[in-house]
């Protein structure tokens, strides 16, 4: 077992539930002026956020967390870290796009 | 209505440019996912090829991406969100399959290092990380292949 590979993976596996708790509690850092809101004048403090990239963003640095803690796990750990990598995709996957396709398709 | 403060959206021109600059990279980046996939399905995988189109697919794919962040806000304001935007009320499907896009294109950006380290060290991979490594590359391809088709397909609602 390869440890960068570990790491690469573990940092996926922390990325997908952070990204979509953001998504699931509605709650992602703001980059004003230009990855966060944008200010409309009327009605006045309307905002419209850009959620997807604050939630990648926080994401991201739970990954790169993640990929250097895999890089410090024993080899072995990769028999562990490969089937919990597909288990997360799948229920980050089926959260995320259920969620837009109730939210926007089906509504 | 008029926008103020809005640093992120573009005048419709420059948008209309950097949408182009955004096909060209995904355009290239979706070569360079196809040949690395293509390459795994074959019996013998030469490994420098394998690594050098995977190489090519980390720096197309982060960059089309890149371009993509920056011209979302217009897309928000200009087209999708009203007052401006028009695409939420008469093509709510369009906008739900583009946020599925933008969901599946994050995370095959973070799946990138997974896929270029392993490239990368084809021959020292066991037999656990290799078939890992083909199930990971077709869903790294399916979810590029799904955002070049999506974004193309809102493109065009959008249009026309």
């Amino acid at each position: 077992m390869n440890k960068s590979i570990n790491g690469a993976i573990l940092g996926l596996v922390l990325f997908l539930p952070t990204y979509c708790l953001c998504f699931w509690f509605d709650r992602m850092p703001k980059f004003y002026p230009l990855l966060g809101e944008l200010h409309f004048i009327a009605p006045p403090g309307k905002h419209i956020a850009v959620k997807f990239v604050g939630s990648a963003l926080v994401g991201i640095v739970a990954g790169l967390i993640g990929f250097g803690i895999g890089r410090c796990l024993p080899d072995r750990a990769g028999k562990v870290l490969h089937p919990l990598v597909w288990a997360m995709m799948i229920a980050a996957g089926s959260y995320l796009i259920g969620r837009e396709t109730v939210e926007y398709i089906l509504h | 209505m008029c926008i103020f403060a809005s640093f992120g959206v573009f005048p419709t021109a420059l948008a209309w440019a950097l949408l182009m600059v955004h096909l060209l990279l995904a355009a290239f980046a979706l070569g360079a996912v196809t040949h690395h996939w293509w390459l795994l399905l074959r019996r013998s995988v030469p490994p420098p090829l394998l690594a050098r189109y995977a190489k090519w697919m980390a720096i197309g794919y982060p960059l089309a991406l890149l371009v993509g962040v920056l011209i979302y806000p217009s897309y928000n304001v200009l087209v999708r969100k009203p007052p401006i935007g028009v695409l939420e009320a008469t093509h709510r499907w369009a906008v739900g399959l583009f946020e599925i896009k933008e969901h599946l294109g994050t995370v095959a950006l973070v799946m990138l290092p997974w896929l270029v380290l392993s490239a990368r060290r084809y021959t020292q991979l066991s037999r656990l990380e290799r078939v890992n490594y083909l199930v990971a590359t077709w869903v790294f391809t399916i979810f590029v292949y799904y955002a070049f088709v999506t974004g193309g397909l809102v493109t065009a609602v959008k249009s026309y």
